[in-house]
């Protein structure tokens, strides 16, 4: 090996090097305003104060996290997300699941139009709908119920589209081939094509539970109590409640951040597939 | 089973007309080819049989009933694809009782059929796999399983054959022949390969450009093409062709090439003047006589036989089929005699047959 | 093809004959709900006019005493007595009324005389003579007043001959008072509970009969409740008009019967022809039936209208002299507002409603429009000057209900039409069978999009041009006039301009998103940890992240001052101060996103043939330029892609705002959606917000149509 070679091994050696460690330093950035939380979570009140901060905690303080989670009723904060979270899921599931298969599928007259119709809802930002679609929830008495929280979200156009373009990848001769061996459309749709759709139905499940979970707006709009608030409403009312006791807030923040993160980590996979189906769109 | 009949189906797609005023008559227990080049309509009429596709106008009736608004499940017929459309989610005992599920039959009387079926087919040692774990030829086989187990009145074949390498196609054609005897089922199938329609039609249906051209026995297709595509498409070498003109001649007709004349077996005035005359390669006969002499240009020997690519005085290329023990050498000039008993005759303007 | 035609008739005969069922059943609805209404207004009147009654005792007791403080209000004086010092009777009301009897001396007259001078004021209940009393201390001569709480019953017949309703006075469930017999003795005690919670007049039961909760003397408390029942003599509603109705149902069966024959005919081939006609003809009768259901409800409204104005006019001409009154006074017992012409001007309850008097002439009744609303008058003038009386303009439930309904028809209309053309289009049995199915699959996302999305967007859209508060009960029509306050509404711009600001992030993250995405698109160690410690922002709770750089932004012991502090910068106020808190939201922003447009840098650099980047190193490119060269152009449409979609979920930004800064201080951080979060749901300007976030959809929406034409043409992959 000639002595230019070996100094071009090590050159891209030493900028392989480089550039790990560039982001693996990054990587760990990204990470500190979770473990300040995680720290922060383990605190007594005086220690939170002091300058310059103290990075871990000298004693943890543990009984934090009980205190914190009875001075507001977290459990039925939780409860409410999972009711609200499992019912928005299901309904997007099913929705998704049919009006994809429709677009994809089915021949009607005008298909293409009404396409298109549906994506335009994509276009409409939130706030537009939430004043009219919290007269209409309150009309109906739906305030503060889960019904509320839960029946303007059943649909999701994203969600349609990712199960119409997976629909479509399947091939066509597998429907006839079913339609001739006697299946009904309703059959073809459940026995063969949804069957076939499961890895899109888990990818549109984990956005829409994730985004479920995350949502905040409507349900800050139509909860009053506080046993209708999900989690993300209850913590941001939590937080205005014990503004000054940041252990009891951090505490809270990491009891709020555990369940996605667990989530998170077992699916990534399906996350990073999502977004990049999602940005394909374009 | 059943026969089938179409009358003056037609289907439009758009501005492309894929089927025109198709007329066919598929006896009980009949083997049916129906046989073209790519997009000459075969598959679209194929799937307007099976239901997949609605008419433009014309009807389908198999047996005694006019199915033609029928959906494809109330016809009773079943169809291979070419792809073998097997369900990747189920195996290959799932996909073979999935037609009986879907009908409500009984769990016992299923179990049987699909037995029987894949002891027909000897896959009985794969009910338990998937699809994705499965061979071409397996999968062949139980795409054939899920139709034969239904026992429709008819079977659809889509150019079963065409995703099998050569050698398993050449076992699966015999196959299914033998299979065919065995059900003594109405069978309509569809291919682009003359050799398998030649082999495994009782009879054969040419399709081009969604028009029927021939619809008959397969020694008949190749011994009296009803036109030109038909003389050209049926046949391997094609069919030499040579234009030129027919007049009457001592009352019989007599053709003029450019490079030779053909006094032919046929009495009378010729309905026309401008035709085409063609001759099979095997039925060329190279010599030191004939009707005029080429310049050999390629030799191809295949074994069995050689093919000899010929160039005539007026440039035009010609292939004889020779036995292989025929010694012929290139840029050797051989004399080219046509039988007239062999030659056959068609219009230059319509590529209709003529003459004897 | 003939198993279909049942399903034609179900499908298109049925909806039209439910249509005419549901009109019907709109309109009567809609009298069952006038005629309570009516009654309620009713029973509104008698209190009001028990409470003026109450007032006029009041005043002529504070007359006779001349001490009796406002707070002794009770409501329904009947008789009251007023003794001196030594308990001896100075007044009595009235005249004739049985005496109140103190004796002078007993235990029980020293005791409520000692009661009443402890408190010097109202002493509280006492029951006297077997009722309830007040009692209360006259400083003026150290006596005491006996008030017993009564309506004088001539108060009550004589509000019977005016209006045609009985009156019956109910202290808590208890029948105080009643002109007729018919009352029961007892309210059931839920009734005035919700009556009592509710604070407004309720129907009692199917008899016509309603009731208005009694209030105490500060107006506060409900103690009892103020009860009419409608007699022969009152105003009513006229019957539900049959003809109509059953011309109605006729021409509904009449569909159905046609239908059927016209589909059931055998018809050779396709059915699409005769079907369009009895499509066509399917359409007539729900037409009919809502325009009927329409005219029936407006004349029924405008009835009630008429009914009510007039209550309130036979109500005033109890009172002597009603233009005397303060309007507000008359516009209460009116249960309308009222406008007075004196000889000097108008005197008008609502200052807009003076200028209407002009325009009303020769006609004692009718309608005027009042800056752009429909109101019904009528003009009273007994003796004294002429009164007119206005309703608010209607607005209600009936309103809604047409809304329904023309609502429903247009979906019926779409429906039939979509099938009409189906049917044409298809015209046989299989495609019909396909687009049916396909109908069916789609119904469910479509119609919660329909109700939920489509219509609010519309919705929003006609709030935009009304002046909607949650609380107030009018809704008036205002034009533009919410766009024209934008305009030049500071706070707006300022929200608009913080949203652009905050929007600058999109580029930020996306220069720092391709710079890690370029860095982790290599085959190392631990790079699908690393890719996804990135995204990790991204996917948790928003809240929660809001939380924590809260306090890692707090100025004095948060990390970034410490963090900061050690390279020698700082300290910064952060979230504190308004120069630096917008970028405090923007530096969040970027550490939330990076990770999501990572994810799709990612994809988009996968995508790009490795054999490019070899083919650039043979050809002598090094990395900067195969960067600049190759990376980056085949890149554009993902780019594209990723600034536009950031751009328009940046306008969206609201979580981090309200958690973190509720758009302070001084508004630096307030953006768009917290603007019209903050206006519709806690100024309660619902109409004013609306517009915001119309204008706020027109910019995203030129935004997507923009992006659109740009993609289509410029950056579209080859």
């Amino acid at each position: 090996m000639s002595d230019a070679a070996a100094a071009s091994v090590a050159r891209r050696r030493a900028v392989n090097a480089a550039t790990y460690g560039a982001a693996v330093l990054l990587g760990i950035s990204m990470l500190v305003p979770f473990l300040w939380m995680i720290s922060t979570s383990l605190m007594d009140e005086f220690e939170v104060f002091q300058f310059p901060p103290r990075l871990i905690p000298a004693d943890p303080v543990w009984s934090n996290y009980p205190n914190a989670l009875t001075a507001a009723p977290f459990g039925r904060f939780f409860l409410n997300s999972a009711v609200m979270s499992l019912f928005i899921v299901a309904g997007h599931l099913f929705t998704a699941a049919t009006a994809g298969y429709a677009f994809a599928r089915l021949r009607f007259p005008g298909r293409d139009r009404v396409f298109i119709l549906f994506l335009a809802n994509l276009m409409v930002p939130v706030i537009v709908l939430l004043i009219p679609r919290f007269l209409l929830v309150g009309a109906l008495g739906w305030v503060d119920t889960y019904m509320g929280l839960i029946v303007t979200e059943l649909v999701s156009v994203w969600g349609i589209f990712l199960m119409r373009q997976y629909f479509l990848s399947i091939p066509r001769d597998l429907e006839d081939a079913a339609r001739i061996d006697g299946a009904s459309e309703w059959q073809i749709f459940w026995k063969v094509a949804l069957p076939l759709a499961r890895p899109a139905l888990a990818t549109v499940a984990l956005f829409s539970f994730v985004e479920t979970w995350k949502s905040f707006l409507w349900p800050l709009i139509v909860t009053r109590s506080m046993a209708m608030r999900p989690v993300e409403v209850g913590i941001a009312a939590f937080h205005g409640l014990y503004f000054s006791n940041w252990p009891y807030q951090m505490a809270a923040a990491v009891v709020a951040v555990v369940p996605i993160l667990l989530l998170f980590l077992f699916t990534q996979r399906y996350f990073v597939r999502g977004i990049q189906l999602a940005g394909l769109k374009g | 089973m059943a026969h089938v009949t179409l009358r003056e189906l037609t289907k439009q797609f758009e501005d492309t007309v894929a089927v025109a005023d198709l007329d066919l008559e598929i006896g009980d227990g009949e083997f049916v080819v129906l046989v073209g080049p790519s997009g000459s309509g075969k598959t679209t009429a194929l799937r307007l049989v099976a239901g997949l596709e609605r008419p433009t106008r014309g009807s389908i009736r198999i047996g005694d009933r006019d199915v033609t608004e029928v959906p494809p499940r109330d016809r009773d017929i079943a169809m291979v694809f070419q792809n073998y459309a097997l369900y990747p989610h189920m195996s290959v005992y799932e996909n073979m009782a999935f037609g009986l599920q879907v009908r409500r039959f009984r769990k016992r009387d299923i179990d049987a059929r699909v037995r029987e079926a894949a002891d027909i087919l000897g896959i009985t040692n794969l009910l338990g796999r998937k699809p994705g774990q499965l061979s071409g030829g397996q999968r062949q086989r139980t795409a054939l399983g899920r139709s034969i187990v239904r026992q429709p009145e008819v079977f659809l074949f889509d150019e079963p054959l065409s995703n099998l390498d050569a050698g398993l196609r050449v076992g699966m054609r015999a196959e299914l022949s033998q299979l065919h005897r065995r059900l003594q089922a109405t069978i309509l199938y569809v291919t682009h390969d003359q050799v398998e329609a030649m082999t495994m039609g009782e009879r054969i249906a040419i399709m081009n450009e969604g028009r029927l051209q021939q619809c008959a026995e397969p020694l008949e297709v190749y011994r009296r093409p009803a036109n030109r595509f038909v003389a050209s498409f049926i046949g391997s070498p094609a069919m030499n062709f040579f234009s030129g003109t027919l007049e009457e001649a001592d009352g019989r007709w007599l053709f003029k090439g450019e490079s030779f004349q053909l006094a032919l077996n046929a009495a009378g005035r010729p309905a026309t003047a401008e035709a085409t005359l063609g001759v099979r390669p095997e039925d060329l006969a190279l010599g030191d006589h004939g009707a005029f002499s080429a310049l050999v240009r390629v030799v191809e020997p295949i074994g069995s036989e050689k093919y000899v690519h010929l160039e005539t005085p007026d440039r035009a290329r010609v292939v004889a089929r020779v036995t292989a023990d025929r010694s012929v050498a290139v840029d050797e000039r051989v004399c080219v005699d046509i039988p007239a008993a062999r030659a056959h005759l068609f219009r230059e303007d319509t590529g209709e047959r003529i003459g004897p | 093809m003939n198993r279909l035609r049942p399903a034609f008739v179900l499908l298109v005969a049925a909806p039209a004959l439910a249509f005419a069922v549901l009109s019907t059943g709109i309109v009567i609805q809609s009298r069952a709900a006038l005629e309570p209404e009516l009654d309620q207004s009713a029973a509104r009147r008698a209190l009001e006019y028990v409470r003026w009654e109450r007032s006029q005792r009041l005043a002529e007791l504070r007359a006779a005493t001349g001490s009796l403080g406002s707070q002794i209000a009770p409501l329904d004086i009947a008789r009251y007595a007023v003794y001196d010092r030594a308990g001896r009777t100075i007044e009595r009301f009235p005249g004739d009324a049985p005496l109140l009897s103190l004796e002078p001396g007993t235990p029980q007259t020293e005791a409520m005389l000692a009661a009443a001078r402890r408190s010097q004021a109202v002493v509280d209940f006492v029951t006297f003579d077997g009722a309830p009393a007040w009692l209360a201390y006259l400083p003026r001569d150290g006596g005491i007043a006996v008030v017993q709480r009564r309506v004088d019953p001539s108060t009550l017949t004589r509000f019977e001959t005016a209006t045609g309703y009985t009156l019956a006075l109910y202290h808590g469930r208890r029948r105080a008072l009643a002109g007729d017999e018919d009352f029961g003795a007892r309210l059931p005690g839920t009734f005035v509970d919700s009556l009592a919670s509710l604070d407004r007049a309720l129907s009692l039961d199917a008899d016509r009969r309603a009731a208005a909760p009694l209030k105490d003397f500060d107006d506060w408390d409900a103690i009892g409740a103020v009860v009419v029942a409608a007699t022969a003599s009152a105003p009513a509603l006229p019957p539900l008009p049959l003809l109509p109705v059953s011309a109605i149902w006729l021409a509904a069966a009449f569909t159905v019967v046609a239908l059927g024959w016209v589909t059931l005919r055998r018809h050779p081939g396709i059915l699409a022809t005769p079907l369009r006609r009895a499509f066509v003809i399917a359409l007539i009768p729900p037409a009919l039936a809502a325009a009927w259901a329409a005219g029936a409800d407006a004349r029924l409204s405008a009835r009630t209208t008429d009914a009510a104005l007039d209550l309130g006019a036979r109500v005033l001409s109890l009172v002597p002299r009603p233009g005397q009154l303060p309007v507000e006074r008359s516009a209460e017992l009116a249960g309308a507002d009222v406008a007075v012409v004196r000889a000097q001007g108008v005197v008008a309850s609502d200052p807009e409603l003076g200028a209407a008097t002009d325009r009303v002439r020769g006609d004692p009744m009718g309608r005027v429009r009042v800056s752009g609303q429909r109101l019904a008058y009528r003009v009273v003038s007994e003796e004294g000057p002429p009164l007119l009386l206005l309703t608010p303009p209607l607005e209600d439930a009936r309103k809604t209900a047409l809304f329904w309904l023309a609502g429903l028809y247009g979906a019926l209309a779409a429906a039939i039409l979509v099938y009409a053309s189906h049917a044409r289009a298809a015209g046989n049995a299989i495609e019909l069978r396909e687009a049916r199915t396909a109908w069916t699959f789609l119904s469910p996302s479509l119609v919660l999009l329909l109700v939920f999305s489509a219509a609010p967007l519309l919705f929003a859209f006609y709030l935009s041009f009304h002046r909607w508060n949650l609380v107030e009960p009018a809704k008036p029509f205002v034009g533009f006039e919410h766009y024209l306050t934008l305009a030049g509404d500071g706070l707006f711009w300022n929200a608009a301009k913080n949203t652009a600001v905050y929007s600058l992030y999109v580029p930020a993250t996306m220069v720092c998103a391709l710079a890690v995405a370029i860095l982790l698109n290599r085959r190392i160690r631990g790079v699908a940890l690393l890719r996804a410690i990135f995204f990790l922002p991204y996917i948790t709770s928003f809240v929660a992240i809001s939380i924590v750089w809260q306090w890692m932004y707090d100025p004095d012991f948060g990390l970034f001052n410490w963090l900061l502090g050690l390279v020698g910068l700082g300290p910064f106020p952060w979230l504190n101060s308004p120069a630096t808190a917008l970028l405090a939201l923007i530096v969040l922003a970027v550490w939330i996103h990076i990770g999501f447009q990572m994810i799709i840098f990612l994809a988009g650099l996968q995508a790009i043939p490795n054999e490019l980047y070899e083919a650039a190193m043979i050809d002598g490119a090094g990395p900067w330029r195969r960067f600049w060269r190759i990376t980056l152009p085949l890149l554009r449409p993902t780019t594209f892609f990723v600034l536009v979609t950031s751009i328009i979920g940046s306008f969206q930004v609201f979580t981090f705002v309200y958690v973190m800064t509720e758009g302070g201080p001084l508004h630096a951080t307030d953006v768009i959606v917290y603007h019209i979060y903050q206006n519709a749901w806690q100024f309660l300007r619902m109409g004013y917000a609306s517009a915001m976030s119309w204008i706020l959809f027109a910019v995203i929406f030129a935004i997507t149509l923009a992006q659109f034409r740009f993609l289509g043409r410029r950056v579209a992959p080859s």
